[in-house]
Protein backbone atom coordinates (compact mmCIF):
# COMPACT_ATOMS: atom_id res chain seq x y z
CA UNK A 1 0.00 0.00 0.00
CA UNK A 2 2.78 2.64 1.27
CA UNK A 3 4.50 1.55 -2.50
CA UNK A 4 1.19 2.17 -4.63
CA UNK A 5 1.24 5.77 -2.99
CA UNK A 6 4.82 6.33 -3.45
CA UNK A 7 4.41 5.50 -6.69
CA UNK A 8 1.41 7.13 -7.02
CA UNK A 9 3.26 10.41 -5.44
CA UNK A 10 6.54 10.00 -8.12
CA UNK A 11 4.01 9.56 -11.38
CA UNK A 12 2.33 12.94 -10.03
CA UNK A 13 5.57 14.53 -9.95
CA UNK A 14 6.05 14.58 -13.64
CA UNK A 15 2.63 16.24 -14.61
CA UNK A 16 4.88 19.51 -15.26
CA UNK A 17 6.69 17.23 -18.06
CA UNK A 18 2.84 16.50 -19.35
CA UNK A 19 2.30 20.47 -19.58
CA UNK A 20 5.66 20.99 -20.92
CA UNK A 21 5.18 18.31 -23.97
CA UNK A 22 1.50 19.75 -24.46
CA UNK A 23 3.18 23.35 -24.77
CA UNK A 24 5.53 21.97 -27.23
CA UNK A 25 3.23 20.87 -29.44
CA UNK A 26 0.99 24.24 -29.41
CA UNK A 27 3.99 26.48 -29.92
CA UNK A 28 4.87 23.72 -33.05
CA UNK A 29 1.37 24.43 -34.08
CA UNK A 30 1.49 28.28 -33.98
CA UNK A 31 4.81 28.14 -35.96
CA UNK A 32 3.49 25.70 -38.69
CA UNK A 33 0.70 28.49 -39.05
CA UNK A 34 2.39 31.22 -39.05
CA UNK A 35 4.93 29.63 -41.03
CA UNK A 36 8.31 31.13 -39.25
CA UNK A 37 7.72 34.15 -41.38
CA UNK A 38 7.26 37.21 -38.56
CA UNK A 39 3.75 38.11 -40.11
CA UNK A 40 1.03 39.91 -38.42
CA UNK A 41 -1.17 38.00 -35.96
CA UNK A 42 -4.41 38.20 -36.07
CA UNK A 43 -5.62 38.91 -31.57
CA UNK A 44 -9.51 38.87 -32.44
CA UNK A 45 -9.50 42.36 -30.91
CA UNK A 46 -11.63 44.22 -33.25
CA UNK A 47 -9.51 41.92 -35.83
CA UNK A 48 -6.68 44.30 -34.85
CA UNK A 49 -3.22 42.56 -36.08
CA UNK A 50 0.24 42.94 -34.42
CA UNK A 51 3.55 42.22 -35.50
CA UNK A 52 5.30 38.70 -34.42
CA UNK A 53 7.79 40.09 -32.47
CA UNK A 54 5.43 42.46 -30.64
CA UNK A 55 3.52 39.85 -30.14
CA UNK A 56 6.41 38.04 -28.62
CA UNK A 57 8.07 40.30 -26.71
CA UNK A 58 4.88 41.77 -24.75
CA UNK A 59 3.82 38.24 -23.70
CA UNK A 60 7.73 36.91 -22.38
CA UNK A 61 7.81 40.78 -20.32
CA UNK A 62 4.57 40.02 -18.51
CA UNK A 63 5.75 36.45 -17.96
CA UNK A 64 8.17 38.21 -15.06
CA UNK A 65 5.33 39.88 -13.33
CA UNK A 66 3.75 36.96 -12.92
CA UNK A 67 6.63 35.02 -11.39
CA UNK A 68 7.25 37.63 -8.60
CA UNK A 69 3.71 38.02 -7.91
CA UNK A 70 2.44 34.46 -7.22
CA UNK A 71 5.51 33.82 -5.10
CA UNK A 72 6.13 36.60 -3.37
CA UNK A 73 4.00 36.28 -0.44
CA UNK A 74 4.58 31.75 -0.02
CA UNK A 75 8.02 33.36 -0.18
CA UNK A 76 8.04 35.70 2.64
CA UNK A 77 6.35 33.45 4.75
CA UNK A 78 8.45 30.30 3.83
CA UNK A 79 11.53 32.23 4.27
CA UNK A 80 10.82 32.89 7.57
CA UNK A 81 9.64 29.84 8.98
CA UNK A 82 13.13 28.38 7.01
CA UNK A 83 15.20 30.36 9.22
CA UNK A 84 13.63 30.48 11.92
CA UNK A 85 12.93 34.08 12.33
CA UNK A 86 9.24 34.10 12.07
CA UNK A 87 8.95 33.67 16.26
CA UNK A 88 11.00 36.75 16.59
CA UNK A 89 8.86 38.88 14.18
CA UNK A 90 5.78 37.86 15.76
CA UNK A 91 6.37 39.29 18.93
CA UNK A 92 7.35 42.67 17.86
CA UNK A 93 5.10 45.52 17.25
CA UNK A 94 5.67 45.08 12.67
CA UNK A 95 2.90 43.15 11.32
CA UNK A 96 3.19 40.02 8.54
CA UNK A 97 1.32 42.27 6.24
CA UNK A 98 3.80 45.02 6.86
CA UNK A 99 6.66 42.75 5.96
CA UNK A 100 4.19 41.30 2.78
CA UNK A 101 3.91 44.49 1.32
CA UNK A 102 7.65 45.43 1.53
CA UNK A 103 8.57 42.35 -0.20
CA UNK A 104 6.17 42.67 -2.83
CA UNK A 105 6.56 46.58 -3.48
CA UNK A 106 10.43 45.21 -3.33
CA UNK A 107 9.64 42.47 -6.09
CA UNK A 108 7.20 44.69 -8.57
CA UNK A 109 9.99 46.95 -8.85
CA UNK A 110 12.85 44.21 -9.59
CA UNK A 111 10.33 42.88 -11.94
CA UNK A 112 9.77 45.71 -13.73
CA UNK A 113 13.37 46.01 -14.20
CA UNK A 114 13.25 42.63 -15.66
CA UNK A 115 10.39 43.71 -18.05
CA UNK A 116 12.65 47.00 -19.35
CA UNK A 117 15.43 44.73 -19.74
CA UNK A 118 13.73 42.14 -21.64
CA UNK A 119 11.77 45.11 -23.81
CA UNK A 120 15.88 46.24 -24.32
CA UNK A 121 16.70 42.90 -25.90
CA UNK A 122 13.72 42.32 -27.72
CA UNK A 123 15.00 46.00 -29.64
CA UNK A 124 18.70 45.16 -29.76
CA UNK A 125 17.62 41.46 -30.85
CA UNK A 126 14.59 41.40 -33.26
CA UNK A 127 14.13 45.14 -33.78
CA UNK A 128 10.90 46.02 -31.68
CA UNK A 129 10.66 49.54 -31.02
CA UNK A 130 11.25 50.22 -27.00
CA UNK A 131 8.97 53.75 -27.04
CA UNK A 132 5.74 51.89 -27.76
CA UNK A 133 5.64 49.78 -24.31
CA UNK A 134 6.41 53.07 -22.44
CA UNK A 135 2.41 54.30 -22.10
CA UNK A 136 0.15 54.75 -19.31
CA UNK A 137 -2.42 52.00 -20.02
CA UNK A 138 0.30 49.50 -19.74
CA UNK A 139 1.98 50.13 -16.37
CA UNK A 140 -1.45 49.77 -14.97
CA UNK A 141 -2.07 47.12 -16.76
CA UNK A 142 1.11 45.82 -15.22
CA UNK A 143 0.13 47.10 -11.73
CA UNK A 144 -3.74 45.20 -11.97
CA UNK A 145 -2.08 42.30 -13.29
CA UNK A 146 0.51 41.63 -10.11
CA UNK A 147 -2.46 42.46 -7.68
CA UNK A 148 -4.42 40.00 -9.54
CA UNK A 149 -1.65 37.31 -9.01
CA UNK A 150 -0.85 38.73 -5.82
CA UNK A 151 -4.15 37.74 -4.34
CA UNK A 152 -3.90 33.85 -6.01
CA UNK A 153 -0.50 34.34 -4.54
CA UNK A 154 -2.11 34.79 -1.47
CA UNK A 155 -4.47 32.02 -1.26
CA UNK A 156 -1.76 29.69 -2.46
CA UNK A 157 0.26 30.96 0.76
CA UNK A 158 -2.54 30.22 2.95
CA UNK A 159 -2.65 26.73 1.48
CA UNK A 160 0.67 26.38 2.32
CA UNK A 161 0.37 27.38 5.95
CA UNK A 162 -2.12 25.08 6.76
CA UNK A 163 -1.62 21.86 4.43
CA UNK A 164 2.19 22.52 4.16
CA UNK A 165 2.01 21.57 0.87
CA UNK A 166 0.73 24.04 -1.12
CA UNK A 167 4.45 25.41 -2.78
CA UNK A 168 3.92 23.77 -6.19
CA UNK A 169 0.48 25.43 -6.62
CA UNK A 170 2.90 28.94 -7.41
CA UNK A 171 4.28 26.48 -10.25
CA UNK A 172 0.69 25.50 -11.51
CA UNK A 173 -0.57 29.09 -11.41
CA UNK A 174 2.57 30.15 -13.14
CA UNK A 175 3.27 27.54 -15.88
CA UNK A 176 -0.49 27.53 -16.61
CA UNK A 177 -0.23 31.57 -17.05
CA UNK A 178 2.71 30.69 -19.70
CA UNK A 179 0.87 28.31 -21.76
CA UNK A 180 -2.73 29.29 -21.46
CA UNK A 181 -2.09 32.98 -20.88
CA UNK A 182 -1.72 34.19 -24.53
CA UNK A 183 1.78 34.58 -24.40
CA UNK A 184 3.33 32.56 -27.57
CA UNK A 185 0.34 32.14 -29.52
CA UNK A 186 -2.97 34.10 -29.56
CA UNK A 187 -5.85 32.54 -26.94
CA UNK A 188 -8.40 32.21 -30.04
CA UNK A 189 -6.47 29.21 -31.34
CA UNK A 190 -7.28 27.11 -28.00
CA UNK A 191 -10.50 25.20 -27.81
CA UNK A 192 -13.52 26.22 -26.10
CA UNK A 193 -12.35 24.29 -22.96
CA UNK A 194 -9.37 25.54 -22.72
CA UNK A 195 -10.11 29.19 -23.30
CA UNK A 196 -11.99 28.60 -20.48
CA UNK A 197 -8.95 28.58 -18.62
CA UNK A 198 -6.83 31.64 -20.16
CA UNK A 199 -10.16 33.64 -19.64
CA UNK A 200 -10.03 33.03 -15.85
CA UNK A 201 -6.04 34.12 -16.28
CA UNK A 202 -5.26 37.31 -15.80
CA UNK A 203 -2.57 37.34 -18.33
CA UNK A 204 -4.60 37.04 -20.78
CA UNK A 205 -6.49 40.13 -20.41
CA UNK A 206 -3.59 42.03 -19.16
CA UNK A 207 -1.78 41.15 -22.75
CA UNK A 208 -5.22 42.23 -24.91
CA UNK A 209 -4.53 45.59 -22.86
CA UNK A 210 -0.87 45.48 -23.49
CA UNK A 211 -1.82 44.18 -26.98
CA UNK A 212 -3.92 47.03 -27.95
CA UNK A 213 -2.00 50.01 -26.49
CA UNK A 214 1.05 48.90 -28.67
CA UNK A 215 -0.92 48.24 -31.75
CA UNK A 216 -2.81 51.56 -31.36
CA UNK A 217 -0.17 53.67 -29.93
CA UNK A 218 -1.36 56.95 -28.53
CA UNK A 219 -4.91 56.40 -28.39
CA UNK A 220 -6.67 55.34 -25.27
CA UNK A 221 -7.34 51.77 -24.39
CA UNK A 222 -11.70 51.37 -24.06
CA UNK A 223 -12.78 50.73 -21.10
CA UNK A 224 -14.55 47.36 -22.02
CA UNK A 225 -10.75 45.86 -22.04
CA UNK A 226 -9.60 47.04 -18.90
CA UNK A 227 -12.81 46.19 -16.89
CA UNK A 228 -12.25 42.50 -16.86
CA UNK A 229 -8.74 43.02 -15.23
CA UNK A 230 -10.11 45.35 -12.95
CA UNK A 231 -12.84 43.25 -11.77
CA UNK A 232 -10.35 40.06 -11.63
CA UNK A 233 -7.67 42.36 -9.61
CA UNK A 234 -10.27 43.21 -7.39
CA UNK A 235 -11.90 39.57 -6.73
CA UNK A 236 -8.48 37.81 -6.27
CA UNK A 237 -6.99 40.39 -4.33
CA UNK A 238 -9.72 40.68 -1.60
CA UNK A 239 -10.69 37.05 -1.40
CA UNK A 240 -6.66 36.15 -1.53
CA UNK A 241 -6.15 38.22 1.45
CA UNK A 242 -9.22 37.40 3.32
CA UNK A 243 -7.94 33.71 2.73
CA UNK A 244 -4.54 34.29 4.06
CA UNK A 245 -5.85 36.48 7.27
CA UNK A 246 -8.35 33.25 7.90
CA UNK A 247 -5.47 31.19 7.64
CA UNK A 248 -2.81 32.88 9.07
CA UNK A 249 -5.09 33.20 12.56
CA UNK A 250 -5.35 29.09 11.88
CA UNK A 251 -2.16 28.63 11.91
CA UNK A 252 -1.09 31.29 14.83
CA UNK A 253 -4.13 29.44 16.82
CA UNK A 254 -2.04 25.97 16.36
CA UNK A 255 1.00 26.74 16.69
CA UNK A 256 1.73 25.70 12.81
CA UNK A 257 3.56 29.36 12.26
CA UNK A 258 6.68 28.25 14.63
CA UNK A 259 7.00 25.00 13.59
CA UNK A 260 9.95 24.05 11.37
CA UNK A 261 9.09 23.46 7.50
CA UNK A 262 11.18 20.26 7.71
CA UNK A 263 9.83 18.75 10.15
CA UNK B 1 4.29 43.89 43.07
CA UNK B 2 3.25 40.85 40.35
CA UNK B 3 4.81 41.25 36.83
CA UNK B 4 3.24 38.20 35.27
CA UNK B 5 -0.51 36.63 36.68
CA UNK B 6 -1.35 33.18 35.01
CA UNK B 7 -4.84 31.84 36.21
CA UNK B 8 -6.22 29.11 34.63
CA UNK B 9 -4.62 28.60 31.66
CA UNK B 10 -5.38 25.35 29.40
CA UNK B 11 -3.96 24.95 25.63
CA UNK B 12 -5.62 22.53 23.30
CA UNK B 13 -3.82 22.14 20.05
CA UNK B 14 -6.55 20.44 17.96
CA UNK B 15 -6.11 17.70 15.06
CA UNK B 16 -5.62 19.29 11.73
CA UNK B 17 -7.48 18.69 8.87
CA UNK B 18 -5.92 15.95 6.62
CA UNK B 19 -3.96 14.86 9.84
CA UNK B 20 -3.72 11.73 11.94
CA UNK B 21 -2.42 13.27 15.16
CA UNK B 22 -5.23 13.66 17.77
CA UNK B 23 -6.30 16.76 19.30
CA UNK B 24 -3.43 17.44 21.98
CA UNK B 25 -3.52 19.21 25.50
CA UNK B 26 -0.52 20.99 26.39
CA UNK B 27 -1.74 22.95 29.17
CA UNK B 28 -3.82 22.04 32.32
CA UNK B 29 -4.98 24.38 34.09
CA UNK B 30 -2.01 26.30 35.04
CA UNK B 31 -1.70 28.88 37.47
CA UNK B 32 1.27 30.82 38.73
CA UNK B 33 2.47 34.59 39.67
CA UNK B 34 6.18 36.15 39.17
CA UNK B 35 7.27 38.74 41.36
CA UNK B 36 9.22 41.85 39.84
CA UNK B 37 12.89 41.70 39.25
CA UNK B 38 13.13 37.64 39.90
CA UNK B 39 13.88 34.22 38.24
CA UNK B 40 11.04 31.96 38.15
CA UNK B 41 12.00 28.48 36.40
CA UNK B 42 10.23 26.26 35.25
CA UNK B 43 11.59 22.36 35.36
CA UNK B 44 10.24 19.37 33.77
CA UNK B 45 10.73 17.02 31.19
CA UNK B 46 10.25 17.12 27.29
CA UNK B 47 6.92 17.11 25.92
CA UNK B 48 5.70 18.77 29.52
CA UNK B 49 4.28 22.05 28.15
CA UNK B 50 7.39 24.38 29.05
CA UNK B 51 7.62 26.05 25.63
CA UNK B 52 3.87 26.13 24.92
CA UNK B 53 3.40 27.52 28.09
CA UNK B 54 6.24 30.66 26.65
CA UNK B 55 4.86 30.72 23.33
CA UNK B 56 1.72 31.94 25.47
CA UNK B 57 2.96 34.38 27.33
CA UNK B 58 4.85 35.99 24.62
CA UNK B 59 2.04 36.31 22.41
CA UNK B 60 3.32 33.73 19.64
CA UNK B 61 0.08 31.37 20.02
CA UNK B 62 -3.70 32.14 22.17
CA UNK B 63 -4.42 30.43 25.05
CA UNK B 64 -8.16 27.99 24.84
CA UNK B 65 -8.95 29.17 28.39
CA UNK B 66 -7.34 31.52 31.01
CA UNK B 67 -6.01 35.00 31.71
CA UNK B 68 -2.57 36.08 31.54
CA UNK B 69 -1.48 39.44 32.88
CA UNK B 70 1.62 41.49 32.16
CA UNK B 71 2.40 44.25 34.70
CA UNK B 72 -0.97 44.29 35.52
CA UNK B 73 -2.03 44.91 32.17
CA UNK B 74 -4.37 42.05 30.21
CA UNK B 75 -2.47 40.17 27.41
CA UNK B 76 -4.84 40.79 24.48
CA UNK B 77 -3.39 44.13 24.46
CA UNK B 78 -0.74 42.80 22.13
CA UNK B 79 0.99 46.08 21.56
CA UNK B 80 2.07 47.09 25.26
CA UNK B 81 2.83 43.55 25.46
CA UNK B 82 5.70 43.39 22.50
CA UNK B 83 6.92 46.14 24.30
CA UNK B 84 6.92 44.74 27.88
CA UNK B 85 8.32 40.98 26.95
CA UNK B 86 11.58 40.24 25.08
CA UNK B 87 11.64 36.54 24.07
CA UNK B 88 14.94 34.52 24.28
CA UNK B 89 14.61 31.29 22.22
CA UNK B 90 17.53 28.42 21.96
CA UNK B 91 17.58 27.77 18.47
CA UNK B 92 20.85 27.48 15.89
CA UNK B 93 18.49 29.34 13.71
CA UNK B 94 16.59 32.95 13.93
CA UNK B 95 18.97 34.78 11.82
CA UNK B 96 19.55 36.27 8.47
CA UNK B 97 22.97 34.30 7.64
CA UNK B 98 24.04 36.34 4.93
CA UNK B 99 23.75 39.46 7.36
CA UNK B 100 26.38 40.11 9.94
CA UNK B 101 25.43 40.34 13.40
CA UNK B 102 25.67 43.99 13.65
CA UNK B 103 22.92 44.09 10.64
CA UNK B 104 20.91 41.34 11.85
CA UNK B 105 20.68 43.48 15.00
CA UNK B 106 19.80 46.40 12.82
CA UNK B 107 17.36 44.50 11.15
CA UNK B 108 15.02 43.13 14.40
CA UNK B 109 15.76 46.43 15.64
CA UNK B 110 13.68 47.64 13.18
CA UNK B 111 10.86 45.27 13.70
CA UNK B 112 10.47 47.09 17.37
CA UNK B 113 10.34 50.46 15.01
CA UNK B 114 13.75 51.72 16.56
CA UNK B 115 15.78 52.82 13.36
CA UNK B 116 18.57 55.41 13.32
CA UNK B 117 20.67 57.02 15.91
CA UNK B 118 18.35 55.49 18.74
CA UNK B 119 18.82 52.39 16.99
CA UNK B 120 22.72 52.13 16.51
CA UNK B 121 23.11 54.19 20.36
CA UNK B 122 21.13 50.86 21.57
CA UNK B 123 23.09 48.52 19.47
CA UNK B 124 26.39 49.83 20.63
CA UNK B 125 25.71 49.52 24.50
CA UNK B 126 24.28 45.70 24.14
CA UNK B 127 27.67 44.96 22.42
CA UNK B 128 29.56 46.66 25.19
CA UNK B 129 27.61 44.75 27.93
CA UNK B 130 27.71 41.00 25.60
CA UNK B 131 31.30 41.97 24.85
CA UNK B 132 31.04 41.41 21.11
CA UNK B 133 32.81 43.80 19.59
CA UNK B 134 35.50 41.29 18.68
CA UNK B 135 32.89 39.54 15.96
CA UNK B 136 29.93 41.88 15.33
CA UNK B 137 30.76 42.91 11.90
CA UNK B 138 31.84 39.10 11.02
CA UNK B 139 29.00 37.78 8.69
CA UNK B 140 26.50 35.06 11.13
CA UNK B 141 27.26 31.79 9.54
CA UNK B 142 31.08 32.39 10.86
CA UNK B 143 29.52 32.28 14.49
CA UNK B 144 29.87 29.28 17.31
CA UNK B 145 26.62 28.53 19.25
CA UNK B 146 28.02 30.91 22.37
CA UNK B 147 28.27 33.88 19.71
CA UNK B 148 25.12 33.33 18.79
CA UNK B 149 23.26 33.20 21.89
CA UNK B 150 24.91 36.73 22.95
CA UNK B 151 23.94 37.78 20.03
CA UNK B 152 20.46 36.44 20.93
CA UNK B 153 20.06 37.74 24.22
CA UNK B 154 21.43 41.28 22.93
CA UNK B 155 18.39 40.97 20.58
CA UNK B 156 16.35 40.25 22.92
CA UNK B 157 17.02 43.24 24.78
CA UNK B 158 16.92 45.84 22.10
CA UNK B 159 13.60 47.09 23.12
CA UNK B 160 14.44 47.57 26.47
CA UNK B 161 11.92 44.92 27.52
CA UNK B 162 10.93 44.64 31.35
CA UNK B 163 10.57 40.54 31.53
CA UNK B 164 12.74 37.87 29.69
CA UNK B 165 11.35 34.49 28.75
CA UNK B 166 13.89 32.32 28.03
CA UNK B 167 13.08 28.90 26.94
CA UNK B 168 16.34 26.27 27.27
CA UNK B 169 18.83 28.90 26.81
CA UNK B 170 21.59 26.64 27.02
CA UNK B 171 20.11 23.66 25.11
CA UNK B 172 23.10 23.79 22.26
CA UNK B 173 25.82 24.81 24.63
CA UNK B 174 28.64 23.05 26.03
CA UNK B 175 28.86 23.09 29.54
CA UNK B 176 31.06 25.54 29.73
CA UNK B 177 29.56 28.02 27.79
CA UNK B 178 26.28 27.37 29.65
CA UNK B 179 27.91 28.14 32.63
CA UNK B 180 29.37 31.59 31.41
CA UNK B 181 25.67 32.27 30.29
CA UNK B 182 24.03 31.64 33.45
CA UNK B 183 26.18 34.19 34.71
CA UNK B 184 25.77 36.57 32.24
CA UNK B 185 22.19 35.90 33.25
CA UNK B 186 22.97 36.31 36.88
CA UNK B 187 25.46 39.24 36.53
CA UNK B 188 23.97 41.67 33.41
CA UNK B 189 20.37 40.85 33.11
CA UNK B 190 19.75 40.33 37.01
CA UNK B 191 22.27 42.85 38.91
CA UNK B 192 22.86 45.60 36.18
CA UNK B 193 19.56 45.16 34.28
CA UNK B 194 17.11 44.71 37.12
CA UNK B 195 14.65 42.08 34.90
CA UNK B 196 11.73 39.78 35.63
CA UNK B 197 12.66 36.25 34.52
CA UNK B 198 10.60 33.25 33.44
CA UNK B 199 13.03 30.41 32.45
CA UNK B 200 12.22 27.05 31.58
CA UNK B 201 15.69 24.78 31.26
CA UNK B 202 17.07 21.22 31.85
CA UNK B 203 19.78 22.66 33.89
CA UNK B 204 19.01 21.84 37.43
CA UNK B 205 22.09 23.07 39.64
CA UNK B 206 21.85 26.02 37.39
CA UNK B 207 18.22 27.03 37.94
CA UNK B 208 18.59 26.42 41.46
CA UNK B 209 21.50 28.96 42.26
CA UNK B 210 20.34 31.75 39.93
CA UNK B 211 16.11 31.04 40.46
CA UNK B 212 14.09 32.90 42.80
CA UNK B 213 11.39 30.41 43.26
CA UNK B 214 11.53 27.11 41.35
CA UNK B 215 8.03 25.37 39.15
CA UNK B 216 7.75 21.49 38.04
CA UNK B 217 5.77 21.33 34.96
CA UNK B 218 4.60 17.60 33.92
CA UNK B 219 2.02 16.36 31.38
CA UNK B 220 0.93 19.75 31.17
CA UNK B 221 0.14 20.43 35.00
CA UNK B 222 2.19 22.40 37.34
CA UNK B 223 2.83 19.90 39.95
CA UNK B 224 4.63 22.11 42.34
CA UNK B 225 5.78 25.48 42.68
CA UNK B 226 8.43 26.02 45.76
CA UNK B 227 11.06 28.47 47.28
CA UNK B 228 14.62 27.87 45.34
CA UNK B 229 16.41 28.83 48.73
CA UNK B 230 15.03 25.37 49.85
CA UNK B 231 16.94 23.16 47.34
CA UNK B 232 19.81 25.48 47.75
CA UNK B 233 20.83 24.40 51.04
CA UNK B 234 20.66 20.75 50.72
CA UNK B 235 22.41 19.97 46.87
CA UNK B 236 21.16 16.88 45.70
CA UNK B 237 17.45 17.34 46.64
CA UNK B 238 16.11 19.33 43.45
CA UNK B 239 17.05 15.92 41.40
CA UNK B 240 15.34 13.55 44.09
CA UNK B 241 12.33 15.75 43.96
CA UNK B 242 12.09 16.03 40.09
CA UNK B 243 12.76 12.03 39.83
CA UNK B 244 10.39 11.58 42.59
CA UNK B 245 7.25 13.28 40.85
CA UNK B 246 7.66 11.80 37.72
CA UNK B 247 7.84 8.60 39.36
CA UNK B 248 4.94 8.72 40.63
CA UNK B 249 2.91 9.23 37.90
CA UNK B 250 4.80 6.56 36.14
CA UNK B 251 3.71 4.31 39.26
CA UNK B 252 -0.12 5.52 38.95
CA UNK B 253 0.19 4.70 35.36
CA UNK B 254 1.46 1.53 36.27
CA UNK B 255 -1.16 0.66 38.38
CA UNK B 256 -4.31 1.89 36.43
CA UNK B 257 -2.85 -0.79 33.95
CA UNK B 258 -2.58 -3.48 36.05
Amino acid sequence: MTQIRIDTRAYFSFWGKYLWVFYFCLIYRFLFETGLSRPAISLNLNHDRIDFSLFLISGISLIHLVTFSVKSIDETISDLRRSGIISWVLITPTSLHELFLVRWIWGFFLSITELTATIIFGRFLIGTPIWLFFQGSAFFAFFLMSLAYAGIGMGIAALSLSLRRGGFLCSVVHQASVVFGGVFFPTYLFPNMISFISQVLPITHALNIVRYALIHAGQSVPFSLFSPLMQMSLLYFLSGLWILQKSLCYAKQNGLLLKDLHE
Amino acid sequence: MKTIEVEGLTKVYERLPFSKDPAVTALKNVSFQVEQETVYTVLGPNGAGKTTLIQILAGLIPPTQGRIKITGIDMQNKKTISKTIGLFTSSEKGFWKFLTGWQNLEYFAALHNLTGRAAKKKIAELIELFDMASYINREMHAYSNGMKQRLSLARTLLHNPEILLLDEPTTHLDPMAARDFYFLIKNQLLKILKKTILLSTHQLEEAQEISDTLAFLFEGELRWEKPADLFRLSPGNLLNEYVETVKKKNECLETQNH
